[in-house]
């Protein structure tokens, strides 16, 4: 293909994944959003038969590498003025971040280092608890807390880390399976953590005096108050993406790949496997902490639901869906499955089932996911 | 000087003695063939040695250092290396990468480098991916070609080569190869004894010790072989002194007993 051709391609199928995710957004009723998501699935199906069009997809996209960043960026910046009659989208829009990055955090265990682990919930409550116990009893606002917060989730992770990365495979999901639930008992009961009534009055972030409760004005329109959240939490998820790319490159991400695939001839390469795995478990808690700090601000209020085990569960499918180690398959995974279950309130009851039917496929047809990893390149010359 | 010398090491699972009081030394340069029957405890030999397990009783001895009871990590970084039996390749990850896990330990790149400086990573890792290409140029244009394969994408006799180069890429004084010539025909086998004899050419100080069962390949290239039965050293010498031994003839060479 000749550069024009590629521009158009690349030009097309980004307008084409903007349109549709707007169109997605803001449909009610349930039969289109099915046919959405039919067409959706169908265009997933070509793109993974037609090796031809996922070549040039993928090349068009790797010219216009910086140009289709900005685009979505520019695109995402501007998703409150699209959805600003309806709070409700933009708060899934914020939940959806929440949960990249919560996924990018869980990719540096499952999916670099294939350490399966339910522990993801513990390290959420972990961040949203701390947060609102410092901000309680300490009166720490907000910015100081999504470093705090984030940094304790972190240490916590890295001393759960040390008991659990001792076990492999089965043991190790199950055994961080039970930290999972000591945790949720844990915060249910202790009178500390307010038990099962949870702690309210987390405060809201402030900036220079500027009301995060009140939604900025621009040209005229008034944007809902989560358009302030939303800005934040973009601007975070662009930054740790950025940031657990560069991890992923290094020497860290490949000694991860390494242990992944042997880790006894890895330790006779003389690479240490048991400090990897540490880090990736505290680098996983920062991140999924951070969120969980984000979330105990956004929503002013904590309760024993925030450290539920489906969240590991929900964490665990995003990441496999996606695909191991591919971060923007994953963010993918993590925005549709954020947003398909709200999309589909009315078939809430059956949540869990489509979650596992999901699982089951793509075990069966698609074990490395929608979008599998690639290998890694490097400079020549 | 011994390279490596063990004394009256031993290891048992169990009731069974897998290696049974060994004393095997190898000086730097030399090759040391060791074979006996499937069982006899060749691989444990290695496994001892680099420390994946731990002897029961008896001592390592490394460059005249008492290494007994270190880490496979530990061992690998003093110059200790080795291939294995059924191949352990990172079949995920290119071919190049696989070579450049054994410069891994010696990056000199932080968590703040990585996190704030990528560039200076990329460079290390570029720098690190050049060398691996040269060494698998050394022994063979066509992994040399297409660095960036994935391994697991490669024939048998190709993973095997990666191997040695994955092992040799952290500059070792003693490469293990355990069985390197599994699986492959003859004419695969005397390309495979070729490069051996060019890692000694490339590196004349090395210590080799290879486990085999082609004997074509123990008489081309060791210098000295150990042979080993029931955990048990039965035998020491050049080839031609070994092979003539009726020990060995019967627990190995295939000779009845009776005969």
């Amino acid at each position: 293909m000749n550069r024009s051709m590629q521009w158009f391609v690349f030009l097309v199928s980004e307008l084409l994944a903007m349109g549709f995710f707007l169109g997605f957004m803001m449909t009610e009723s349930t039969v289109k959003l099915t046919v959405l998501v039919v067409l959706l699935a169908l265009g997933l199906f070509g793109y993974r038969r037609s090796a031809r069009l996922a070549l040039n997809l993928s090349q068009a996209f790797t010219r216009y590498k910086l140009s289709s960043f900005v685009l979505l960026v520019l695109f995402v910046l501007s998703l409150p003025f699209f959805f600003g009659k309806s709070p409700y989208l933009i708060h899934i829009c914020i939940m959806s971040c929440l949960y990249i990055i919560m996924a990018i955090g869980l990719n540096f265990c499952l999916g670099s280092a294939n350490m399966t682990h339910f522990a993801t919930s513990a390290f959420f409550g972990m961040g949203a608890y701390s947060s609102a116990l410092l901000s309680i009893h300490l009166h720490t606002g907000f910015w100081v807390n999504i470093f705090v917060a984030s940094a304790l989730a972190g240490i916590f992770g890295a001393l759960l880390a040390i008991p659990i990365i001792k076990t492999k495979t089965y043991y190790l999901a199950l055994i961080s399976m039970a930290f999972g639930l000591i945790f949720f008992q844990f915060i249910n009961t202790v009178k500390f953590t307010g038990g099962p009534a949870g702690l309210s009055g987390v405060p809201r972030p402030s900036l220079f005096g500027y009301d995060f409760m009140k939604g900025p004005t621009v040209l005229g329109m008034v944007l809902p108050f989560q358009t302030n959240y939303f800005y934040i939490i973009i601007v975070f998820t662009i930054l740790i993406s950025i940031l657990a790319r560069r991890v992923m490159k290094s020497w860290m991400g490949l000694t991860l790949n390494y242990i992944r695939e042997d880790e006894i001839a890895t330790s006779c390469q003389g690479i240490t496997v048991s400090f990897p795995k540490i880090f990736a478990f505290a680098l996983n808690a920062i991140l999924t902490g951070f969120a969980g700090t984000f979330y105990a601000h956004y929503i002013t209020y904590v309760g024993p639901p925030d450290a539920d085990i489906m969240i590991s569960v929900v964490l665990v499918i995003i990441v496999i869906l996606g695909g191991m180690d591919n971060l923007s398959g994953i963010a993918f995974s993590a925005a549709l499955l954020t947003i398909l279950p709200e999309k589909f309130r009315a078939f809430q009851d059956y949540r869990l089932l489509i979650y596992g039917t999901i699982v089951l496929l793509m075990l069966l047809f698609r074990p490395s996911g929608l979008f599998p990893k690639k290998l890694r390149v490097y400079k020549k010359g | 000087m011994d390279l490596l010398q063990t004394k009256q090491i031993t290891i048992r699972f169990g009731g069974l003695v897998a290696v049974d009081h060994v004393d095997v030394g190898v000086c730097p340069g030399e090759v040391l063939g060791l074979i006996g029957p499937n069982g006899s405890g060749k691989t444990t030999f290695f496994n001892l040695i680099t420390g994946i397990y731990r002897p029961l009783e008896g001592e390592i001895f490394y460059k005249g250092e008492r290494v007994t009871n270190r880490s496979p990590v530990e061992m690998a970084r003093k110059g200790i290396s080795r291939s294995f039996q059924n191949s352990r390749l990172f079949l995920e990850l290119s071919v190049a990468e696989n070579v450049l896990s054994g410069m891994c330990y010696r990056k000199n790149s932080g968590i703040f480098d990585t996190l704030l400086r990528p560039g200076r990573v990329e460079r290390q890792l570029t720098e690190g991916i050049h060398r691996a290409v040269e060494l698998l140029n050394l022994f063979s244009q066509e992994l040399g070609e297409d660095p960036f394969k994935k391994a697991g994408d490669l024939p048998l006799p190709d993973r095997r080569r990666v191997e040695i180069c994955r092992a040799l890429a952290s500059e070792p004084s003693l490469l293990l190869l355990d069985e390197p010539s599994a699986g492959m025909d003859p004419n695969e086998t005397a390309i495979l004894m070729d490069e051996i004899r060019r890692v000694r050419e490339y590196q004349p100080e090395i210590g080799i010790i290879i486990i085999e069962h082609d004997m074509t390949v123990i008489r081309g290239i060791a210098e000295r072989v150990v042979v080993f039965n029931y955990g048990k050293k039965i035998a020491e010498g050049t080839f031609q002194a070994i092979a003539n031994l009726t020990e060995v003839r019967q627990a190995y060479l295939g000779e009845r007993a009776s005969s």
